[in-house]
């Protein structure tokens, strides 16, 4: 019975961590980091007096290169702090990119991985082609993909 | 100090006054907007130009590094008049961190359009972006003027945001941010306006946004609110356009748009559009959008359009859709993350199996920049048993009967709606709108909103034999669709009226509500009908029909016809030929 209890508080523990954790978890190095977190009230009373203010309560940032968010470095690209702090936060848009072989934020990279613009086309039909092996995880982190994608170049 | 005075001066120079934020109050003296007192560096500061000048140049003397490093712009203003020091800026190591991050080399004003379930956000916003030479925006930075809140009670936000009770800062951040909040989240549409500003004075106006950094100003909704605060960041950047003056009282954020594009400030403008328009149009030639929000919910695995007999566009595009239709959902809904990398993932490993490149053309709609202004005057001929003469002016800002091109179909958003009455040689008030919302957002196979509308204000009606001004609240909730670009809408509404010549001072109702609203070209068909039965107090039933065209002359410019018919303690019919011009 004891065992059962203990067994079921910490299980009760990580669910609400988890389900914490997902909800607030906003910052991250792999997929899905745009997952709703502060959701705001959008209720229709809000709403109506919502014109009110352009607000944000978010913290107030101002700096555009705070760092990496603690996630692991690519191990085959020379160090490039922008690169990846820049794939770590458009993980979604750049795997939507690829997969569809054409995009903004697969633009940029190929722009900081220095690819000739004559090259681009091919570069691109490449990773498309090696998609599944550049996401062979849906737990894949920015490192990851960009030494994968460095691979390809 | 008065050789010092004598010596310098800031003589009343319009750039001093502009780059710190100075503006003739009511008495008409200058004061200037910022309330931070780190942003000055003299005690009264905020009251005094000419002492906040002599007290910089003091300190230029003194510490130019304490001074140059912290207010950059202002030291080379200075010495650039005066030459006190020979400190170089390149010696701020921070500074120097900053631009060579953001690389300033161009910059974009860019407009929030509204979303479509939510009026208002019809005022929309701006920001502004700032594009290093690279040109590629995801890699820009964006600077934005916003109130820090916290509050979540509705009633206490608005009246600190109207009253200047919240504290507002600039902040910088990666341009792709500002997309996910706007675009992919807020599901609002973009405009990016490039501004005609050279590099050299977009260096400036990045020196001045350091100069801002971690300064705060008391938010007024109304007037020093986001879009105002914004135009310093232009204005600066060129000494000789005044666009911070151009305003009285009130800023709306796509009214500081219209203004730079008057003073040809404007030099292009790019449409990008919101996560929710992608899907939209994505999808358009989709016959099966069921397969979509399928895919998207994981319902149907996303193999299986592989293997159907369609085009590979139309599988590309099926796909395409169903990755942003899951992106859209896990903002609606709570998706365990790993559930939904999965989804992702497993969409777009068989998004790349097709070998379409996705490079969709998304129609830019009509500019926002050219839409009709935001107030309006009215002038009616009426007819019911007598003729009658209205007049009217509202203050902000779109209906539906207005002009629709730049504006969201179905959104409605009316402040101060005033109107006056001239009947049987009696001039008499007729309204006064305060709020007036109305929100019919079409649902399809993806979006599901609710359709809603809030009135309140003063109205002229009949109650019994007698015409009186009645307070009214009228809330109602229910669902449109659109058929043959119509849109087509069916509501449930609270009526709550009140005047001293209702049985009991009051009447409050129930009722039912039904209309079409149809766009085409130049024309507007608005039409509804609907009953109310008054249940509590004055005991009555109400039925109404109204039938709307409007016509639109030039976009600033419209005639309308009405037809009104009222059945409530009598019968009324109307007739009415309206005039309508913005401003």
């Amino acid at each position: 019975m004891k065992k059962l209890l203990v067994i079921g508080s910490i299980a009760a523990m990580v669910a609400t961590s988890a389900f914490a954790g997902n909800l607030r978890d906003n910052v991250g190095c792999g997929l899905g980091t745009t997952l709703i977190g502060d959701k705001g009230n959008d209720s229709i009373v809000m709403q109506v007096l919502a014109a009110t203010t352009n607000g944000t309560s978010g913290n107030q940032t101002f700096g555009i290169s705070s760092g990496t968010l603690g996630c692991k470095k690519p191990s085959k690209v020379v160090s490039n702090d922008k690169l990846n702090k820049f794939v770590a936060d458009n993980m979604d848009k750049l795997a939507m990119d690829i997969s569809a072989g054409h995009g903004e934020t697969l633009a940029a990279v190929a722009d900081m991985l220095k690819v000739p613009v004559d090259k681009r086309a091919a570069f691109y039909a490449k990773l498309k082609a090696n998609f599944s092996k550049i996401y062979a995880s849906n737990k894949v982190e920015a490192a990851d993909v960009i030494d994968s994608i460095a691979e390809n170049i | 100090m008065g050789l010092l005075c004598s010596l310098y001066s800031y003589n009343y120079d319009p750039y001093w006054l502009t780059l710190l934020h100075y503006k003739k109050n009511f008495l008409g003296n200058y004061v200037s907007l910022i309330d931070d007192k780190n942003f000055f560096v003299s005690k009264n500061g905020k009251y005094n130009p000419n002492e906040e000048f002599l007290a910089s140049i003091k300190l230029i003397k003194t510490d130019p590094k304490k001074f140059a490093c912290k207010f950059p712009l202002r030291y080379k203003y200075i010495n650039y008049k005066y030459h006190l020091s020979d400190f170089n800026l390149s010696e701020c190591k921070e500074l120097s961190k900053y631009l060579k991050d953001v690389n300033p080399e161009k910059a974009v004003l860019v407009f929030a359009d509204a979303d479509m379930n939510k009026p208002a956000s019809m005022f929309g916003h701006t920001f502004i972006r700032i594009d290093t030479k690279e040109n590629l925006p995801v890699l820009s930075s964006a600077v934005n003027y916003a109130a820090h809140v916290t509050d979540t009670n509705g009633i206490l936000f608005a009246f600190k945001g109207i009253f200047g009770f919240y504290k507002a800062y600039y902040s910088l951040m990666p341009y792709y941010d500002k997309l996910k909040q706007y675009s992919d989240k807020d599901n609002r549409d973009l405009w990016e306006y490039g501004l005609k500003l050279n590099k050299k004075q977009i260096e400036n106006m990045a020196l001045h946004i350091w100069e801002l950094k971690d300064i705060y100003s008391d938010y007024f909704f109304f007037s020093e609110n986001c879009s105002y605060n914004i135009l310093f960041l232009i204005e600066v950047a060129d000494p000789n356009l005044h666009v911070t003056d151009d305003y009285f009282l009130t800023v709306i954020p796509i009214d500081t748009v219209k203004d730079l594009k008057s003073k040809g400030m404007i030099v292009s403008y790019n449409y990008r559009p919101s996560l929710v328009t992608q899907i939209e149009t994505i999808s358009k030639p989709v016959r099966n959008k069921t397969l979509i929000v399928k895919i998207a919910k994981g319902q149907i695995p996303a193999f299986y359009v592989l293997t159907l007999n369609i085009t590979e566009e139309k599988k590309a595009r099926i796909l395409d859709s169903a990755v942003r239709y899951l992106e859209y959902l896990s903002k609606k809904i709570y998706i365990d993350k790993n559930e939904y990398t999965k989804r992702f993932i497993s969409i777009l490993k068989a998004r790349s199996k097709i070998k379409y490149i996705s490079n969709y053309q998304y129609k830019t709609p009509y500019n926002p920049v050219n839409s009709h202004n935001s107030k309006r005057i009215s002038f009616t001929l009426g007819h019911d048993d007598i003729n009658y003469v209205k007049m009217g002016l509202r203050l902000s800002y779109h209906t539906l009967i207005d002009p629709i091109e730049g504006y969201k179909v179905g959104s409605s958003l009316a402040f101060g709606n005033f109107e006056a009455i001239f009947k049987n040689n009696e001039l008499k008030v007729n309204r006064i709108g305060l709020v007036e919302i109305e929100s019919l957002t079409k649902r399809d196979e993806f979006f599901k909103p609710v359709s809603w509308k809030v009135f309140a204000g003063f109205y002229r009606k009949n109650i019994h034999n007698k015409n009186k001004l009645v307070f009214e609240i009228n809330p109602g909730g229910g669902f449109t669709y659109e058929i043959k670009k119509a849109l087509v809408y069916a509501m449930i509404n609270t009526d709550i009226n009140l005047n001293s010549d209702y049985n009991k001072g009051y009447s409050f109702g129930v009722g039912i509500e039904s209309g079409i609203v149809k766009y085409d070209g130049n024309n507007a068909i608005i039409m509804n009908l609907g009953i109310n039965r008054y249940f509590l107090g004055d005991i009555h039933t109400k039925r109404y029909f109204n039938f709307n065209y409007r016509f639109t002359v030039n976009v600033q410019n419209a005639l309308a016809l009405d037809y009104k018919f009222e059945d409530e303690y009598q019968i009324n019919r109307k007739i009415e030929l309206n005039i309508f011009h913005y401003f």
